[in-house]
């Protein structure tokens, strides 16, 4: 089919209008058209499919429809025979079909194939996932397994180390071994925390709890390190906090130990400080910051840049992986806080942890009609002001002393009436003096139930007398216990012997692990079986004995016999998970003091050992 | 019998921790009651594979286990114990005991 002259004209008009063509171009596009009418040429098809794909602009696809359908009615209502109009209508069906149908079908291809490519990555990331866990189960369970072994380990070391029989070279080995595995159980530790948080498997575990206490745990658990850092003291700055919070303490306190760590590894001489400051955000919530300062070797500003990253140590004499900075930073990611810090080379750093935690309904202070005296030669002390002010508040009646001549004139005076509690914050010289006065003191009968505390010591210092000592600021929930426990150094220190028989070891270690806690200068010798208890009970004067009732050979009724007939007996405890009324009663039937229930309760225990003890002249 | 033994150190780990023992303390019990444990099971499913055993011997292996289950903590599989003591004598005995340590 071959075009007219006139249709060409009018096709090449329709196109330059509206496509705005020129009208070269338009012409061009007709002679293509032409060309595919006349010998079946695919030219004007591809080059309309390409510019359509890559315009990617409906209005001009609209456009280009629209022109086809005119052509073909323009075209198909000019034909004169019918093989013309045949033609015209097989190539604008081929048109069609080209541009649009092979279109529709490119897109469902894409679309399929973006189907396909997408289970692929979500197969994959399936897999990557499955891998990752995988691993990290794998380093989990390998550095649990190491910590186990470690422990073991330590344990042995510390036993040999006990046992004091190795001498010169071989002592120092010893020492070597001692720090190697100390270093590799804080290594697999650190490993293990960063699998926990990598994983998710982290969990945040709120409690209410007194944020001076948890401050206290936190210098506690540094105090040991600082001992080898004589040149280094360590300061506070706490903020007066009469409340408890609702946070997760013990994440808390990991990463406030570990900045105070880092503080005394970082640092030779000078100051270490740690200061902590509330706002309050409502009434129910308060932001807390622990702002922890030194005086040690600083950072350069690259240095600062990495602080957090995995790894990023940067004085390699010193011990460490230096994973506990990063740690730190995502433990407080963890808890919605924030960690940052401050550093200059030479001249120290200053970390500042933030975190905001919900103020507890429960733990009031309550310290009504409680007499608590205090002497601070500091006048200007604040947190110690707004302590004595708030317990005023609170109902107590508080006596404050600066003076010295003045505060034990007011002591040495008393006849009745005395303090429940004298606190005392001297000069480091004052506190021997008044370790003495209390002495004096508590050798008279009303101070009998008066507790003394020393506070703000500021150093390690040996006081024989006071019944509690801080060296840097007493917790507020000092003076709000019920009974105040008035065990001070020089009473009973409950030093008994016992002979615990048990045919299980197991049964035995846990026993030991509980006395030994609570009272650590008790002698516990253990026996597993009944014919050793009598050979030791022949050899050695025991305060009390604990029998287990059932053991293969002599059971402890047995055994029980057969004690009673060596010689005097000490109270004989049975030791048993069978509290069956049979048992009780046989039990008290042959004479045995009373009855020890398994699994151990603690409290009970002690109870009876205290009592014991209490009774005991020794 | 392996799960009860993996529940009881998981138990036992939580159960002394917070009395506030050191972690070498308490690992150190832990592995020794787990292989204390082990041990009274394997005597346990020999007396059971045997079929005819000594009530008297079979109550003290069950009573040791009992024993060192509730020390560690782990009182719920402490009590199947003793509830399978009261049954020693029992013509189904070995099959509760099988059922129990499987």
């Amino acid at each position: 089919m071959k075009l007219s002259k006139k249709q060409i004209n009018i096709l090449a008009k329709n196109a330059q209008k509206r496509f705005g063509l020129s009208d070269k171009r338009s012409k061009e596009l007709v002679s293509d058209f032409q060309n595919l009418l006349e010998n079946g040429d695919l030219k004007f098809v591809y080059d309309l499919n390409y510019a359509i794909f890559h315009r990617k602009n409906h209005r001009f696809t609209k456009n280009i429809l629209n022109s086809i359908v005119e052509t073909y009615v323009y075209l198909y209502g000019d034909a004169t025979t019918e093989e013309d109009k045949e033609t015209i209508r097989i190539n604008f069906e081929k048109l069609f079909d080209m541009i649009f149908i092979e279109r529709c079908q490119y897109s469902k291809r894409l679309e399929e194939k973006s189907h396909r490519t997408q289970k692929i990555l979500q197969h994959t990331t399936k897999r990557l996932n499955e891998t990752l866990e995988t691993q990290e189960l794998m380093i989990a369970n390998i550095s649990h397994e190491m910590r186990t072994s470690l422990n073991a380990i330590n344990g042995y070391l510390t036993i040999i180390n006990d046992r004091d029989t190795l001498q010169g070279e071989d002592k120092q080995y010893l020492q070597k071994a001692t720090h190697a595995t100390k270093t590799l159980q804080a290594l697999v530790s650190d490993i293990l925390s960063v699998t926990k948080i990598n994983s998710g498997q982290l969990e945040i575990q709120k409690e209410n709890f007194w944020l001076d206490r948890m401050l206290l745990k936190c210098i506690d658990n540094i105090a040991l390190m600082l001992k080898h850092k004589p040149k280094v003291k360590l300061y506070t700055d706490i903020e007066f906090t009469p409340c408890m919070v609702y946070g997760d303490q013990t994440h808390i306190m990991e990463i406030i130990i570990n900045i105070l760590s880092n503080a005394v590894k970082y640092t030779d001489s000078g100051y270490i400080k740690l200061k902590m400051c509330t706002d309050r955000l409502s009434q129910d919530e308060i932001m807390v910051n622990f702002i922890i300062s030194d005086s040690g070797i600083g950072m350069t500003k690259e240095q600062v840049s990495n602080i957090f990253s995995p790894y990023s140590r940067f004085k390699t004499e010193r011990q460490g992986l230096g994973l506990g900075m990063h740690i730190a930073h995502q433990l407080a990611k963890k808890l919605d806080g924030s960690l940052s810090v401050f550093s200059e080379y030479k001249k120290g750093s200053i970390f500042t942890f933030s975190v905001k935690m919900a103020i507890s309904k429960k733990g009031k202070v309550n310290v009504k009609g409680r007499k608590i005296c205090f002497f601070c030669e500091d006048e200007q002390y604040s947190s110690f002001k707004k302590r004595v002010e708030f317990l005023r508040q609170e109902g107590a009646c508080v006596e404050l002393f600066h003076k010295e001549n003045e505060f034990v004139n007011y002591l040495l005076t008393l006849d009745k009436n005395v303090p429940d509690f004298i606190s005392i914050s001297s000069s480091v010289d004052g506190y021997a003096k008044y370790d003495a006065l209390i002495y004096y003191l508590k050798s008279l009968a009303i101070f009998q139930h008066t507790v003394f505390i020393a506070e703000n010591i500021r150093r390690s210092l040996s006081l024989n007398y006071f019944d509690e000592v801080y060296e840097h600021f007493s917790p507020i929930t000092l003076y709000i216990r019920s009974e105040h426990k008035n065990k001070h150094k020089g009473e009973k220190r409950f030093d008994i012997s016992i002979l615990a028989v048990d045919d299980t070891e197991t049964n035995l270690d846990i026993l030991k692990l509980f006395i030994s806690k609570q009272f650590p200068n008790i002698t516990l010798d253990l026996a597993s079986g009944g014919y050793e208890a009598i050979g030791m009970f022949k050899i050695k004067k025991y305060d009390m004995v604990m029998l287990d009732l059932k053991m293969p050979g002599l059971n402890g009724f047995e055994v029980f016999e057969k004690l009673k007939k060596i010689g005097p007996l000490p109270p004989v405890y049975a030791f048993s998970a069978d509290i069956y009324k049979s048992n009780i009663d046989k039990v008290e039937e042959v004479g045995f003091a009373g009855l020890i229930e398994k699994p151990l309760q603690p409290q009970k225990l002690y109870n009876v050992i205290e009592r014991i003890a209490n009774e005991t002249d020794y | 019998m392996r799960q009860i033994i993996e529940r009881t150190q998981q138990v036992a780990y939580d159960y002394l921790k917070a009395f506030g023992f050191e972690e070498d303390k308490v690992t150190n019990i832990v592995n020794k009651g787990v292989k204390e444990l082990e041990k009274s099971f394997a005597k346990l499913q020999g007396l059971v594979s045997d079929r005819e055993f000594d009530i008297d011997e079979l109550d003290n292996v069950l009573h040791s286990i009992k024993g060192i289950l509730f020390q560690l903590g782990n009182s719920k599989d402490g009590e199947l114990v003793d509830e399978l003591r009261d049954t020693v004598d029992h013509s189904n005995a070995i099959e509760k005991i099988e059922d129990f340590i499987k």
